[in-house]
This record gives C-alpha cells, structure tokens and sequence, in this order.
C-alpha cells in the first residue's frame, strides 16, 4: 500500500506533468478518437455524416485502389528503408574511421535532411523533367536512353523511392554513426590481438552492438514510409494512373479532394494498424543484447 | 498540505482562466461609448487562388477607398485550392466571407448548406445589386444556380483554342484526322506536331472531355446512369491514346504535362500545335515572353468528328470560376455589397490587367477599347462559345473528374487499354452515382 508521503510525492509529480498532459491529449487523444469514431460513419458534403458501422472498413477491404496503393507502400517501404540501411551503414563506417576533411563530408552529407519533404519533391520533380531535367540531360549527354521518369508506370515509384533514398539516407547514417561511436574501442583492440579479421569484427562486435540502433531506425523509418505523402504528392500526385499510389496519398485524396472524410479515417486506422504489427515484428524478431 | 494547497490553487486557477476565456467582453458603461460615432464596418476576408490574387487586391483597394470598409485578401495556391476552401467551409466557422470556387462544385456545397443563397440578398432594396444588363455570359451565371437558387457570380469564362503555327500550317486542321495529320507532318527533329495535358489529379480529365464529347461520347444516358464505355467513348480514349503510344505526335513527357507545360512547349517552338485555354493568348502573343512565336501562331476551333453526313461535330469544354458567399459567415451584407463589387465591371476590370481571368462578365469591361486592342482574341470566343458544353451539375462532379482522370491517366500510359480504362471509369462513376442518392 502507497505511503501517505509517496503518494503525496505522486500528486505533485503529476501537478507538474498536468499542463503537457492537457496538451497530449488535447492534441493526440483526442483526434485519434475523433478519427476513430469518425471511420464509423459515411461523410459527403452533399449527405453529411451518417452511421455506417464497420462498412467503410468492408469497403477498404474490397477496394482495389487500396491493394494497389498498399502493394505501392510495402514496395516503396521495402526497398527504400533497405537501401537506406546499407548506404547509412557503409557511411557510417566511412565517416567512423579518421580522414582529412572528415567534418565536412559529415556536414555535407546532411544537407538532404535539412530540406523539407514537400520542397525535396519539387526540387526532385524539376530534376526528373523529361524536357528539362538535369537527370535526362546527362543520360543524354552519356549517350544513354532518356525516360519521362515521374510519368511513367514502370519507373515512377522507382522515381519517389530515389528520392526517399537521398533524402533519408544521412539520417539513418547519423544514427549508426552515434552507435558505432558508442562501442568501446577496447572490444575491437582484443579482437585483433585474437586475429579476428574485418568481417569477424563486424560479425561478432558491430552488428551486434548496433542491433539497438538498427532496431530505432527501422521502427523510425517504417513508421515514415508507412505514412509517405509529401514526395509522392509532390513528385507524381499517385499517378500515371494509379501506378505510384501510396496509402498516406491514398487517404489524402479520399479526405481532402473527395471529403469522404469516413472513409479517409478508416484508411488511417488501417495504415496506423499496419505500421503497429509491423513495428511489433520488428522488436520481437530482433533481439537487442542486455 | 502544501501539496493540496497547490493542487487546489493550481484547479481553481486552471477552472478560472476557462471561464474568463468563454466569458463576454466586459460591457463599457454607457458614458464609455462615443455618442455619435457608428462603429466600423467588420473586416471582410476573401479567399482566392493566387494567380488572381494581384486582381482581388486592387479591386478591394478601390473599395476600401470607396466605402471605408475593410477587405483582408487571403492567397491559396492553386494545387490546394479546393482543399483548403472547402475545409473551411465544412469547419463552419465563416473563416473566409467570399470564396473563389468554380461553378462544377456548387450542386455539393449547396446540397450540404455551406454557401449563403443570394436570391434573398438580391432582394433586399438595401442592399446594392448586380447590373444585369451588363452581365456578358448569362449562363456563366446560371452556372451558379441549384435547384432554382442562385450561390455566385462568375467572374470569367474561359474556354479553349487551337493555338497552330501560321509559319509551318496554312489552314487549320477541321477534324481530327486532319489534326493527326498534320501533326504526323510536324513531328521531327526536335518538334512535335502537337501535346497533350495528361497530368493527374485533374488536368487530363478536362483535356480529354474535349475529345470525348466530340466522338460523340456521352457522360450519363437519359436515365442519368453513367455511360462513358460507349463505343463512342472508348473510341476518343483510343484516339487520344494514339497520339502518344502509336503516333508519337506529342511529346514522350506528356504525362507530366499541364498548362504551363503545354504552354512553354509552344512557346519553344517544340510543338506546331496545341489545345490551350484561352488564356494563354496574351502569353503567346507576348514578344517578351515568347519571342520564337508571338508573331507566328492563330488560333482556331478545335477539330471535331466527321459525320456520315459530312458534318463535323466539334465540342469544348468551358470553365467557370467565379465568387460565392460562406453560409456561416458572420458578415453576410458586407460581404454580400463587396460580392456585388467585385463580380460587377468596377471589380472585374482589374482581372484581365491583373489577373488569369480574362473573359470576364461585364460587357462594359470587354468593350472597353483598351481591352479589345490588348485582347484581339475575344471577337473569337464568341464563336468558341457556340461548340462550348460544361460538366454536368451534380454533386459528384467533382469525384467524376477525378476517376475519369484516373482511368485516362491509365489508358494513356498503357497500363490499360482504353475499353479497360472506360469501363472502369464507367464503374466508379456507378458507385459515385449510387452512393450519393442518384438511384
């Protein structure tokens, strides 16, 4: 049973926490409820809201659209957090050993994520112009094939990929950078005294040191990726046709363009879901060290 | 204690500001209020995309100078123009009093109860009221009627040409298989013979609604079920899609193309032709901005379908944009007289010089010798006008658009066939149709 002293420890605890508490849940609780309670219902300027029970969530189900626009998103996820992965890992690496110059190629490096999402796409956009593009100007000028790379089916999800590539890559270096940082020098000292090659040293120092780390990024990136709009938006509105459609555009179009604002939120709940399972994958399957 | 004390103070002060927060302003003693003075007219707020913004601007400027009143000019960008207005509208909260939406969004708004009917305002002798008389497109104006209530005013009307290159093209191609023609002749080098707008969410749909209603496709049967997989429309969609796949007469990019890609395309003299809103004329005809052919393009109407009979059956797509009143504004008369202002020819004369609305609604402003000598082009829309036809006015309009878009951006880049593409276009517009109440 609480003491009378620690509990009055508890009420001023939670004096202080009250005023960011008010703020979380008048800024998070809140709206995830209201987005709950709102997939429930069918809304239309036109017919305003009704209840529909779990239709909209039927509907998601049998809603071709949504297939493609989810088979898109775990493409556009997969590739896109694996490369970022390899490249952020190989930077890392590269930037955790000394070199001339070693503070300004970090400092460059980081530059991608400085820039919002929504201007790296226009910027990207731009790039990838048929007509214009700095992109197609050098295949040109390498006597390589030019491509309409956002207006084309087979390479326009390639085209937002690259994109979430360049701009996400210097974060997850920056994170493995800081774990890399972390392990002690002593362990790789022994290891070489013992004549454990590179790879042995990776296999039995680095990788597992890092699991902490790589764990954090793929929960932080997944949860991104999941969600994708800006680029996508920005870079190839979803289309040609429905070809580069992702769930978070997905649920953009159906809220804000159509105002099935029912249907959006049970989109939402759905992509939240997915983003949960997979997240809860991710830490059961990787085991971090004690 | 000291604990409860500060709980307390802490509840009691938190309850304190609420309620001082929701409480009325304190009422000044009658000797506080001025004895005479009328108080200022409330601040106006209009919402308007930001390429006629310049245009709102002077006109509120003029008005402000003119009655005291007070207008906030709010810009949006285009791409998230319905967006951002509708949210507003939908939050019921009369954030903007004058809101810039065009008349395929009026039937959904007005059966939701988000813009303010104007038949009662134009009847209030109190009020100042538009000059009928001056009204130079009386169905731009109808345009903004649902179920006999009026919602807006138009600002403009615009409508679309072909722009052809009188250098390299003596006479104007009549149908579409001369316009293929012809752009198979000028389809070299560095040049093609015409372009396309095929970008989503939107642009496609309303270039190939020209193509479509000229074969003959119709949008819904008399029973008001969708049939755009007529034989008719699939033909226009395979016509369409020819340019680009099988003729090659538009260029690879056009996906990713519109108006200001179609546009500089011309401009470059990296296409003979191209279908373009009427606006783009003063940008063409423009020596500082497209010095390779200002002096070397005309326009025409669009080709259309031969007949059996011999008859060519040419069809265009009209668009207008014009100024409604928030239902939930707290300023209706105000807004309603700045309304009245700004969509009259005192208003209007500001949005050719200003603004991208050129085709207003005032015959004073269109006859006004300036105007015709900087706009050579509009004796020409009055014949475009007799081949021009608007979306329909339902509520699903604008979802419409948006399929049909889907689907053509399909066809077009060969993820399906066009029978494929119409007929799924067909389907959502079905379930669009039914899930609003249609049948």
């Amino acid at each position: 049973m609480m003491s009378r002293r620690s509990w009055r420890r508890h009420i001023s605890a939670y004096q202080f926490l009250a005023p960011i508490l008010l703020v979380v849940v008048a800024m998070l609780v809140y709206p995830l409820l209201y987005v709950s309670r709102l997939s429930f219902f069918s809304y239309s300027l036109s017919q305003g809201l009704n209840f529909i029970g779990w239709q909209n969530y039927i509907d998601i189900a049998k809603d071709s659209v949504f297939h493609i626009a989810l088979r898109n998103t775990i493409t556009y996820s997969a590739a896109a957090i694996s490369v970022e992965l390899v490249l952020g890992f190989v930077l890392a690496n590269t930037l955790n050993s000394e070199f001339f110059g070693r503070n300004l190629v970090r400092a460059f490096l980081l530059i991608p994520m400085l820039a919002s999402p929504i201007v790296s796409g226009i910027m990207w956009r731009f790039m990838y112009n048929p007509d214009f593009g700095i992109i197609n100007y050098f295949f040109k000028s390498l006597g390589l094939p030019t491509f309409v790379w956002t207006g084309n089916p087979s390479t326009a999800l390639l085209a937002c990929i690259v994109v979430d590539i360049w701009q996400y890559t210097p974060f997850v270096m920056l994170l493995l950078l800081a774990g890399l940082q972390s392990i002690p020098k002593e362990q790789y000292e022994a290891a070489m005294i013992d004549g454990a090659t590179f790879f042995q040293q990776m296999r039995h120092i680095t990788i597992p040191w890092l699991k902490p780390m790589i764990l954090v990024v793929l929960l932080m990136r997944t949860m991104d990726s999941v969600k994708v709009f800006d680029q996508v938006y920005a870079l190839t509105g979803g289309g040609p046709g429905v070809s580069s459609l992702t769930v978070g555009v997905y649920a953009y179009f159906k809220g804000f363009r159509s105002f099935s604002l029912g249907y959006a939120s049970a989109i939402s709940w759905v992509m939240a879901l997915i983003t949960l399972i997979i997240s809860l994958l991710y830490i059961r399957s990787i085991k971090v060290p004690e | 204690m000291k604990a409860r004390m500060l709980l307390t103070m802490f509840i009691v002060l938190t309850v304190m500001s609420t309620l001082a927060s929701c409480a009325k302003p304190p009422i000044p003693s009658p000797t506080a209020i001025p004895p005479t003075k009328a108080p200022p007219p409330k601040p106006i707020t209009v919402a308007v995309w930001v390429t006629d913004a310049p245009a709102v601007r002077k006109a509120a400027e003029a008005y402000e100078q003119q009655t005291g009143g007070k207008v906030i000019v709010e810009e949006i960008a285009r791409e998230v123009i319905r967006e951002k207005q509708v949210t507003a509208l939908t939050a019921a909260t009369g954030a903007y009093d004058v809101l810039w939406v065009p008349s395929e969004w009026i039937a959904e708004l007005a059966e939701g109860g988000f813009l303010q009917p104007l038949d009662e305002l134009m009847a209030n002798s109190n009020l100042p009221q538009p000059n009928k008389d001056d009204w130079a497109s009386p169905g731009g104006v109808e345009a903004y009627r649902y179920k006999a209530k009026l919602y807006g005013f138009p600002v403009s009307m615009d409508t679309e040409f072909l722009f052809y290159r009188t250098d390299l093209i003596s006479k104007p191609p009549e149908t579409w298989d001369e316009y293929l023609e012809v752009a198979q002749k000028f389809t070299k080098d560095d040049m093609y013979g015409t372009t396309l707008f095929g970008k989503l969410p939107e642009s496609i749909s309303w270039d190939f609604i020209n193509y479509f209603w000229s074969f003959g496709g119709v949008l819904f049967d008399e029973n008001f079920h969708p049939h755009v997989n007529s034989p008719e429309g699939v033909a226009a969609l395979t016509y369409y899609v020819d340019l680009l796949q099988k003729y090659k007469v538009v260029p690879p990019g056009v996906p990713t193309y519109e108006y200001p890609e179609v546009l500089t395309a011309f401009q470059q003299g990296k296409s003979a032709m191209c279908i373009q809103w009427n606006a783009a004329y003063g940008d063409f005809a423009s020596q500082e901005k497209s010095p390779l052919i200002y002096d070397k393009f005309a326009v025409a109407r669009l080709p259309g379908y031969k007949m059996p009979d011999g008859s060519i059956h040419r069809s265009v797509i009209g668009h207008v944009w014009g100024f409604v009143l928030d239902a939930h504004s707290k300023n209706t008369e105000d807004a309603y007289r700045f309304l009245v202002y700004l969509t009259g020819k005192d208003g209007l004369k500001y949005f050719p010089t200003d603004g991208a609305s050129i085709n207003v609604n005032s015959k004073a402003v269109l006859t006004d010798p300036e105007m015709v000598k900087a706009h050579p082009e509009f004796p020409f829309l009055n014949d475009v006008f007799a081949d021009m036809s608007l979306w329909p006015n339902a509520t699903v309009t604008h979802d419409m658009i948006l399929a049909l878009a889907t689907e053509a951006s399909a066809a077009l880049t060969g993820i399906k066939t066009p029978q494929q593409a119409m007929d799924d276009a067909n389907a959502a517009i079905d379930a669009l149709m039914k899930k609003a109440g249609y049948y």
